[in-house]
């Protein structure tokens, strides 16, 4: 089977438009509002976020590198963390109304990494398991994800995608209100990661937070949150951090050696807003018009390599994200 | 808010179905190790019949008045059957036999009440029936020689057999042990390796995020394993009773109390399993742990090993351990058909031990492993 983008689209449409009786049309979506969430470890590292508010319906990824304190965030929201500190609500309730209420959970649709269901289940159990716990099931979203065709598979033999997208039915065939996801398009191949693009975007009546590692992910978001060593680095819509953090332009120099490399990135300081270097002889540089200028004046130079200009994306503000070097 | 609470108990049986190794030792292994213990142990009672070799050299009323009354001890089974065969007497006692011996002139001096002696020959490191059949001989001669002096004597025993509880033959010791067996593998290993493999592979987080939340999913995963518990042991009962034809009076009341301290027993065995996984997030781990306490129990509880040679002090403490507890409970119902009103201190026990386990496991237990 094979789903073109509209296709895909013109499925969902009417399957995504809550029906009368659907949890998600008795109650409008929440907002989520944490007023202080501290998370201590033995290791030492902390989760400390202060005065974060995700409004109604609003999509939002959390960036950062591995060990940010992603996951973290998502489980201590959850009640799936010991917390030191928990203070703010979803919606009406308390955060730890949240964890404790079969009512508000049933609202909530949730994919963790690193999960599994009992051994020896097959594809069928887990969805009637599903069908049986929510009480609805949006065929919709199983034909998306082709998730059918698998029936008879033995989920622990699944492989990760396949996996994937059963764990993607668990969390969104109800039609949650409020989603969280850990790197929901992790092993998805082209196809189905674009499904679940579509899913996620059509659910506009939903609050959505999730961890995020891929520009397809991001670009589903209204704002991004950046975290690094457990605190929020910045909150914004993505394109403006690009803006703000990158500029409009980024130039990707691959150089014969280091030396040049460094001799370049001092030719460079005023031209750029920010430079990473992912190897040593070579520069990734971001900035505004200037560097346009620059990126014609080392065409052709000897020392030079490679050269790959164009706008500054997506892709590219999560790299910087990720890595955390932002000197320029 | 329990909709889908069935769903939750369906997805766990299906999964314990699916485990092939807690289905070996919770169905299989206690009917394998049932059939080879009653094919060891030869026959349903506790000691084989013993041959009797006879050797009258006196061939006179007072030798077969006094052969006759061996005769009628070893024919009433207690405390062994014997069955007497007449012998020439040449050669040596056939190993496993025991021989008697009148010697000439028993009849002639018992009329005169001169003293006389029979002489018993038997394989002294034989088998144990062999040994109890040689003793008898000395108790049965001297009421013999009581009735024929006509003594008035001046202590007088009196063994009155207790009727009540009836005398338990080693295969109804032996498929109530059993019987037990299996129920520890359902309710303390698998609830131990389960819970515990649930933790590794974060089942219990997954389980929080659904509406019905972990204390559900860990109650279906307990039911789920009570369930599995009855069948096994329900099949078991029939097994033994009708193919292994082991006499158990399997009448309502007894299997109404068997149920109820099967429920019971249940309980503290299932408390005692999620006590040890409380902590516990490596399968491995509870595997090994539970093996330990599965062996310690097995060998300790009286199941299937009598503890003839333990001192009656430790017997005495031994005798308080909750499979104990159950295996006497179960004994004293499915075959001495005592009901419910003599199993007080039996539930009242293993009830306590329940509450012990719960209570240390409510204060260590994790959900997850972070």
């Amino acid at each position: 089977m094979s789903l073109s983008d509209n296709e895909v689209r013109d499925d969902l449409a009417p399957a995504l438009i809550p029906k009368p009786g659907a949890p998600s049309a008795t109650a409008p979506p929440p907002g989520v509002r944490v007023d202080r969430l501290i998370v201590k470890t033995k290791a030492g590292f902390a989760l400390d976020i202060q005065d974060l508010a995700l409004a109604a319906g609003e999509t939002v990824a959390i960036v950062g590198a591995n060990g940010a304190g992603k996951t973290t965030l998502l489980e201590a929201l959850l009640g799936l963390r010991k917390t030191d500190v928990a203070e703010g609500g979803i919606g009406e309730a308390s955060l730890q109304a949240w964890a404790r209420s079969p009512r508000l959970r049933r609202r909530m649709g949730v994919l963790l990494q690193r999960t599994a269901l009992p051994f020896g289940l097959r594809v069928r159990d887990v969805l009637d398991l599903h069908r049986r716990i929510y009480g609805s099931q949006a065929q919709a979203v199983l034909e998306a994800l082709d998730v059918p065709r698998m029936r008879n598979f033995n989920y622990d033999w699944l492989s990760r995608g396949q996996r994937q997208r059963v764990d993607l039915v668990m969390a969104l065939a109800h039609r949650p209100d409020l989603i969280l996801l850990d790197e929901p398009f992790t092993g998805l191949d082209q196809q189905f990661a674009t499904a679940t693009h579509h899913l996620l975007s059509g659910m506009s009546s939903a609050t959505v937070l999730l961890a995020c590692h891929s520009a397809h992910e991001l670009s589903l978001a209204d704002r991004m949150l950046w975290m690094r060593d457990g605190r929020v680095a910045a909150f914004a819509p993505p394109a403006t951090l690009v803006k703000d953090m990158l500029g409009e332009y980024a130039l990707k120099v691959s150089l014969h050696d280091a030396a040049s490399a460094e001799r370049l990135r001092a030719r460079a300081q005023g031209a750029v807003r920010l430079v990473h270097a992912p190897r040593p002889e070579q520069l990734h540089l971001f900035g505004g018009s200037d560097l346009e200028t620059l990126a014609h004046a080392l065409i052709g130079e000897p020392a030079i390599a490679s050269v790959e200009f164009g706008a500054a994306s997506y892709t590219d503000l999560l790299h910087v994200c990720a890595l955390g070097d932002t000197h320029a | 808010m329990l909709s889908g609470f069935d769903a939750l108990i369906r997805t766990e049986l299906r999964s314990l179905m699916r485990e092939r190794v807690s289905l070996f030792w919770i169905f299989l292994f206690p009917i394998v190790f049932l059939g080879m213990m009653m094919i060891a142990s030869g026959s349903g009672s506790t000691l084989a019949p013993v041959t009797i070799e006879v050797v009258d050299h006196d061939r006179s009323d007072a030798s077969r008045d006094y052969l006759a009354a061996v005769g009628r001890v070893f024919a009433s089974g207690d405390p062994v059957s014997g069955k007497l065969v007449a012998d020439s007497g040449r050669g040596p006692v056939t190993a496993g036999h025991v021989r008697v011996t009148v010697p000439k002139g028993f009849g002639g001096a018992a009329a005169r009440g001169a003293p006389v002696s029979v002489s018993v020959e038997y394989e002294r490191n034989g088998e144990i029936g062999t040994q109890v059949a040689a003793r008898v001989f000395g108790p049965v001669t001297i009421a013999y020689n009581a009735r024929l002096a006509k003594a008035a004597m001046p202590v007088r025993v009196e063994i009155s057999g207790r009727a009540a509880p009836r005398l338990i033959d080693f295969s109804q010791y032996l498929l109530t042990g059993v019987l037990v067996v299996a129920m520890m593998s359902a309710a303390i290993s698998s609830t131990c390796v389960a819970i515990a493999t649930r933790r590794e592979q974060n089942t219990f987080k997954l389980m929080a995020c659904l509406p019905l939340g972990p204390l559900s999913y860990l109650a279906a995963l307990i039911l789920a394993r009570v369930i599995v518990l009855f069948i096994a042991s329900a099949l078991l009962l029939v097994f033994g009773r009708w193919v292994l034809g082991i006499v158990m009076p399997l009448t309502l009341t007894a299997l109404v109390t068997a149920t109820v301290l099967t429920c019971v027993g249940a309980a503290a065995m299932i408390s005692l399993g999620a006590m040890m996984a409380s902590r516990i997030s490596a399968a491995p781990v509870a595997i090994f742990l539970s093996n330990i306490v599965y062996l310690g129990l097995l060998m300790l509880s009286d199941l299937t090993i009598p503890l003839r040679g333990v001192p009656d002090q430790i017997r005495q403490w031994l005798s308080y351990l909750p499979t104990s507890q159950l295996v006497a409970g179960l004994r004293s119902a499915l075959i001495q058909g005592q009901d419910l009103s003599h199993q007080g201190g039996v539930l009242l026990i293993l009830s306590a031990w329940t509450v012990l386990f719960l209570a240390v496991a409510r204060l260590t237990f994790r959900w997850h492993r972070v």
